[in-house]
């Protein structure tokens, strides 16, 4: 068995309070004077307050680009399982053994699965593609940096 | 205790398997098997798997040829991704019934009591419904006014297919007769393989028959416990929901080695990480230990095994990693034998108190109680793991290449617990 060698990278000082709220609690006061906050104190907003039904909610992330602009190569969605899919959202299906996003269209009785970006083909769903609703997708996080 | 109307047992079906199809629908109707630690045996499996002739404790490595040949998909335990998946099944129950105790990583205990008695069937076909829609899991239902019968009306549930995954036994004597004749007394909950064998004795093979047994006999040969199972088949409630779980008393980590052990360093490094996985399970609830074990052995299957254990006390209780680590250390010195070929090892913590209650000790000079970095570092390092996936931060003593681990050689990602591995749609 090859040995491998263990690369050291540089160590880089973490930023104070970086990545993590923390509620602004009194803190040990130093001068004995309490915060006049102490009385109003909330809890930090966080991405946890969008999600209505956290154990049915996941996280994924996109590839691919049929669905701009509505949603990005290398988003996350958010993706609630615990809503019932309607006319015009935007969905995770099962289809063609795979996980895609597409939009839920109900026109004229006619159900299909369209692509927001139109270089792409819809999926029409009576002709025997089985697709099978995964979950609904109600936020897109998209990254920048 | 006030008496409970209705309980349901709520059970996963094949549960492991379940969670690996759960973000994979090519998965859905192929033959899929789960292997045990080190990847031994088949420790779950799909139907489809089934028909082509696996079976559930069958041997990895004797059966791979059977699985080449039907393109049978095979996985490692990702013990990641089924406790989160575990967890999301039993906060999906919460939401469903006031109390709800769970019993393993895919059963639970639901008090049905505020559901009136016609309404129990829809109720128990609704939990089915909505935990296979929450979280992608299918399950099971049993319904009764015990723990014991809703356990036998969830195994019938889950044996007939056309009774949809649900029965309600509740209130009924003669459908409950009859389920009871269905059952043979082993799988009655709470009857082993050796009461089977007294039972079976004396003529007793199913579960209508351990029902109607007489009560005097039953508690002289299966002590007051079995004479619990017998009331609990007659409707007799005696095991109440515990929705709480009792606070722990012990923590234990141990593996079998994916290869045998021989040097001090490798069983020092191994047990190193199983104290640091340890430990870590004492921080996430808020516990600190007072006393540690090492153990260590050669294989059961060769001559002459050999088991050694060393534990010590600390001066003072904690849940620092580099604190136990130290302890470790020495304790892994005292174990450690020239010549055995180590095949499993193990570290298990004791004592175990609050982390508010830790005691301080007049004669541990190490320990400054104004200086909180110590635990500053641990919030960190459990950050990080939380981040990134559980092992992204060690300690040196865990050793870096860890050519002792099991064998996990078909783990699948980590889709809920681990940024880098969510699951990928496609647009």
């Amino acid at each position: 068995m090859k040995e491998r060698e263990a690369t050291v990278v540089a160590v880089s000082t973490i930023a104070h309070g970086q990545g993590h709220a923390f509620p602004l609690f009194g803190a040990r006061p130093a001068a004995g004077f309490p915060s006049p906050a102490d009385n109003f104190l909330e809890d930090e907003v966080a991405l946890d307050d969008l999600v209505e039904h956290p154990a049915a909610t996941f996280l994924v992330r996109v590839s691919g680009l049929s669905m701009a602009p509505t949603v990005w190569d290398r988003d996350l969605l958010l993706v609630d399982r615990a809503l019932e899919p309607k006319d015009g959202d935007v969905l995770v299906v099962a289809l063609g053994g795979e996980l895609v996003v597409k939009r839920l269209q109900l026109a004229l009785g006619c159900a299909q699965l369209v692509s927001d970006n139109s270089a792409y083909p819809a999926v029409k769903l009576d002709d025997g593609a089985e697709a099978v609703c995964w979950g609904v997708a109600i936020y897109a996080i998209r990254p920048l940096r | 205790m006030a008496a409970l109307k209705a309980i349901a047992l709520i059970d996963c079906n094949r549960f492991y398997v379940s969670c690996e199809r759960v973000f994979v629908p090519g998965l859905w109707e192929r033959p899929v098997i789960v292997l045990s630690n080190n990847d031994g045996t088949i420790v779950a499996i799909s139907e489809e798997a089934e028909a082509v002739g696996l079976k559930k404790g069958m041997p990895y490595f004797r059966v791979s040829e059977l699985v080449r040949e039907h393109d049978v998909r095979v996985f490692s335990s990702n013990y990641a991704l089924y406790g989160s998946l575990s967890a999301r099944v039993m906060a999906t129950l919460r939401a469903l019934s006031p109390v709800v105790e769970t019993y393993s990583i895919d059963e639970a205990f639901l008090d049905l009591s505020h559901v009136a008695p016609t309404g129990l069937q829809v109720c128990a076909q609704l939990i089915r419904r909505t935990v296979r829609q929450w979280t992608g899991v299918g399950c099971s239902v049993g319904v009764a006014e015990t723990k014991t019968l809703a356990k036998a009306a969830n195994r019938l549930a889950k044996r007939s297919p056309e009774l949809g995954g649900v029965l309600d036994l509740s209130g009924d004597r003669d459908r409950q007769r009859e389920a009871l004749a269905r059952l043979s007394v082993e799988d009655v909950w709470g009857v082993g393989s050796r009461w089977a064998e007294k039972l079976r004795a004396v003529g007793i093979e199913t579960a209508l028959q351990l029902r109607d047994a007489d009560e005097r006999w039953v508690k002289a040969r299966l002590s007051v416990v079995g004479l619990r199972t017998v009331l609990e088949l007659r409707g007799i409630p005696c095991l109440p929901l515990q929705p709480v779980a009792p606070r722990r008393k012990q923590v234990c980590v141990s593996r079998s080695f994916g290869r045998s052990v021989h040097s001090r360093e490798e069983l020092g490094e191994a047990v190193a990480t199983f104290a640091a996985m340890a430990v870590r399970k004492l921080r996430r609830e808020g516990l600190a230990l007072g006393e540690a074990l090492v153990f260590a052995s050669s294989s059961r299957f060769k001559d002459d095994p050999v088991s050694i254990s060393a534990g010590c006390r600390l001066d003072t209780a904690t849940n620092s990693t580099p604190v136990l680590l130290k302890y470790v250390r020495g304790l892994v010195e005292q174990l450690w034998q020239e010549g055995v070929a180590y095949a499993k090892a193990g570290v298990v913590l004791t004592r175990l108190c609050e982390e508010g209650e830790i005691q301080l000790s007049l004669f541990d000079d190490a320990f400054d109680p104004a200086d909180d970095s110590p635990i500053r570092l641990m919030r960190v390092i459990d950050d990080l793991d939380r981040e990134y996936g559980r092992g992204t931060v060690r300690f040196a003593a865990e050793g870096l290449l860890q050519p002792w681990k099991p064998r996990a050689r078909f783990l699948s990602p980590r889709y809920t617990t681990c940024l880098p591995d969510l699951p990928t749609v496609r647009a």
